[in-house]
């Protein structure tokens, strides 16, 4: 019953975390404006409800269509109870529709599918990776991250805990775009930023802390880091260990035993960690391991 | 040192006639010089130049050449080159094709390490569904110029549905061979996704297909409120044997790794709590890591005990701006620990300080003394001394 019951319980688990939004959802349009209605069957302009964008320099800029704005059109019966919308408060302040409209960007081309869109919410603001679909291309716009960004903003991600350096890989391999505003790692960094830490020379100290070389072999053993990750070369433990003299104090007396089903602590210690094994005696496991191990 | 000169030449070459030819050129150049005693006792100076850059035309907006390379010489050794990357990168006006070619760093599912090849990454169904193809080659582990050719070759793919806005599936198949012998055969599937607005959830399966067994699985749950969050993590994973290893021959259990952290945010600190329980074949291990950060540095307590050894440590790192032009750099730690296995206590000690000036926009210079000691082993005292030219190009 156990056996059926523990993956039974792994499932439901992952049906209800992954369904419950939409069974829970609260993104409810209040407003019931349809954009779809306004801009594609009846051919309204953006500029005419949202008339301050086109000379708009900063995202503070309240660019929300005011009550009298609709009344161009409704009378005040048909939209009764509709009051002025909150404006954005929380996008880029540097943000300038001005700018943009002058290069020749399209409404469109940043509030992608607006036009299709029969609510409005979820809001149809750009999020970072749209931007870059220009700003990533220092011939088309500004790379800087200063262009968009306040100095004094804090850019790091949520996800970038403390506990990050353990967890990065896990988001990098899910390549989670759904960890912040749709970016994942390149939103932000280079491929050169990776192979720093994975590849580099750590003359700075960016992939392990000083002190390392003594104090690996607590995060080898208690499996903080898959050292073979980035040191595929077999030879590497042994080449260090080898030139510094650096021998394990673990091969006493009683390390290895003949008796028969007792290969003493060596045996215990294989069976705990045998990566710690390997790391050593890769290239000469013929001679050490063998003559006892293929009997 | 041929091909350190050739790749130099090459990039001194090109870049007048890219300065020429509407180009725009981003990147570093970093000179390198470390000084140490080596374990003859002498005193050695190793030099390292490396190029960082990224090459795009103006008529070819959607195409870039990077390339990330080092030379050095490492004592008196011959000099050496180091190429990290170096690709052609495409996307099509909507992105619905990417081609990557060149040596390239790879991470998606499976698909992981360093290769020499092509990798096409199609988007499709309004970017539900994502399809990466790569074929290639292995790259040196040195990362020499050289192309490891038919002794090495990789091929590998990834499948990538959204099933939700916010929910997305892998599925992913690599293989590497080297002599016409499939070496390396692993196959991963992958759930990530975000829920309740708040609660991300990952969990990765791989599977060794070569040696038709499970490799390892992880799964983690993270919820992030507005001061605190909460890390849950499992993972269970077979050692890593290199598949020709004579090691292949012990059917080893896996080791099960379970994770808990919570971080809060207090003012402008950080401060975290994670604490970690790994359980051996007969064995046991566990570790408390507390740590307190800001802008500018981190201070962290480690204690652990059980099968990986017991260990009491502290360790301090700031990087502190003392003008907008400068920042002092200090880091130490202190660890004493002993390892179950050799029942030897030792201390080890560490302090590096040095700084980073930007005389002008595009130089940074930076210094750095490292010692580190220990009560068994000895005294290690490093020099790092490092011009960085930022290039930050574009011909008009």
């Amino acid at each position: 019953m156990r056996k059926i019951s523990l993956p039974l319980f792994a499932f439901a688990f992952l049906i209800i975390i992954t369904q419950a939004p939409i069974l829970w959802s609260d993104d409810t349009d209040e407003l019931g404006f349809s954009h779809q209605i306004h801009v594609t069957d009846q051919e309204i302009a953006c500029l005419d409800c949202h008339e301050g964008a086109a000379d708009s320099e900063t995202g503070s800029d309240n660019l929300m269509p005011e009550k009298s704005v609709c009344m161009d059109c409704h009378e005040s019966d048909e939209i009764a109870g509709f009051e002025n919308i909150a404006p954005i408060t929380d996008y880029s302040q540097k943000f300038s529709h001005k700018l943009h409209l002058d290069n020749d960007v399209k409404c469109e081309n940043c509030h992608v599918n607006i036009a299709q869109k029969e609510t409005s919410l979820p809001k149809a603001l750009p999020v970072m990776n749209d931007c870059q679909s220009c700003h990533e291309n220092k011939m088309v716009a500004s790379e800087n991250c200063m262009t968009c960004h306040m100095e004094n903003e804090n850019l790091k991600p949520v996800s970038h805990t403390l506990d990050f350096l353990h967890n990065h890989a896990l988001l990098a391999r899910a390549d989670a775009k759904e960890m912040s505003a749709n970016m994942n790692c390149a939103s932000c960094h280079t491929t050169q930023y990776c192979q720093d830490c994975h590849e580099g020379e750590n003359l700075d100290r960016t992939t392990h802390p000083l002190n390392y070389e003594f104090t690996h072999a607590l995060d080898a053993i208690n499996k903080q880091n898959n050292c073979t990750t980035c040191h595929t070369d077999r030879q590497f433990c042994n080449d260090c260990h080898r030139d510094n003299n650096v021998l394990p104090h673990t091969h006493t007396a009683g390390w290895v035993n003949n008796f028969p089903n007792d290969g003493g602590r060596h045996a215990v210690e294989g069976r705990n960690d045998l990566e710690a094994c390997a790391s050593c005696h890769e290239n000469n496991a013929q001679i050490t391991c063998q003559p006892c191990h293929a009997k | 040192m041929k091909k350190a000169h050739i790749l130099f030449s090459l990039i001194a070459l090109l870049l007048p006639a890219f300065v020429f030819a509407q180009f725009s050129i981003n990147g570093s150049l970093q000179s390198t010089v470390y000084s140490f005693e080596n374990t003859d006792n002498l005193q050695q100076a190793d030099f390292y130049q490396g190029a960082f850059l990224k090459f795009q035309h103006a008529s070819l907006s959607n195409t870039y050449l990077n390339t990330g390379f080092l030379v050095l010489k490492r004592g008196n050794e011959s000099w050496e080159e180091r190429v990290y990357n170096t690709y052609v990168d495409w996307k099509s006006d909507a992105k619905m094709f990417h081609v990557r070619l060149g040596r390239q760093f790879t991470y998606y599912g499976a698909i992981r390490g360093t290769l020499d090849g092509a990798l096409l990454d199609v988007n499709l169904m309004q970017n539900r569904l994502n399809l990466k193809l790569f074929g290639g080659f292995d790259a040196p582990y040195d990362r020499k110029l050289a192309v490891t050719g038919g002794d090495s070759t990789a091929i590998g793919a990834m499948l990538s549905y959204k099933v939700l806005e916010s929910t997305k599936v892998d599925v992913s198949y690599f293989q590497r061979k080297r002599n016409d012998e499939v070496a390396w055969e692993q196959a991963a599937f992958a759930l990530n996704g975000r829920s309740f607005n708040d609660l991300y959830y990952q969990l990765q399966y791989d599977h060794d297909l070569l040696g038709d067994q499970y490799q390892g699985m992880r799964g983690r749950l993270t919820y992030y409120m507005d001061k605190w969050s909460f890390t849950g993590e499992y993972s269970n994973q077979r050692p890593r044997i290199m598949e020709d290893s004579f090691f292949r021959i012990f059917d080893i259990k896996a080791y099960t790794q379970v994770r808990g952290g919570l971080t809060y945010m207090l003012d402008q600190y950080q401060l975290g709590l994670q604490y970690v329980f790994t359980n051996y074949s007969s064995d046991q291990g566990n570790q408390v890591i507390l740590t307190a950060a800001n802008s500018w540095g981190l201070i962290g307590l480690i204690y652990q005990n059980g099968y990986a050894g017991d260990n009491l440590g502290v360790y301090g790192d700031i990087r502190y701006a003392l003008l907008p032009n400068l920042t002092v750099k200090l880091y130490s730690s202190y660890y004493s620990y002993e390892r179950q296995t050799t029942v030897i206590s030792e201390d080890a000690t560490s302090f590096s300080a040095g700084f980073e000036y930007k005389p002008l926009k595009n130089i940074i210079l930076s210094a750095e003394a490292q010692e580190s000691m220990n009560s068994y082993y000895d005294n290690d005292f490093r020099g790092l001394f490092r011009l960085n030219y930022l290039l930050n190009f574009k011909s008009e």
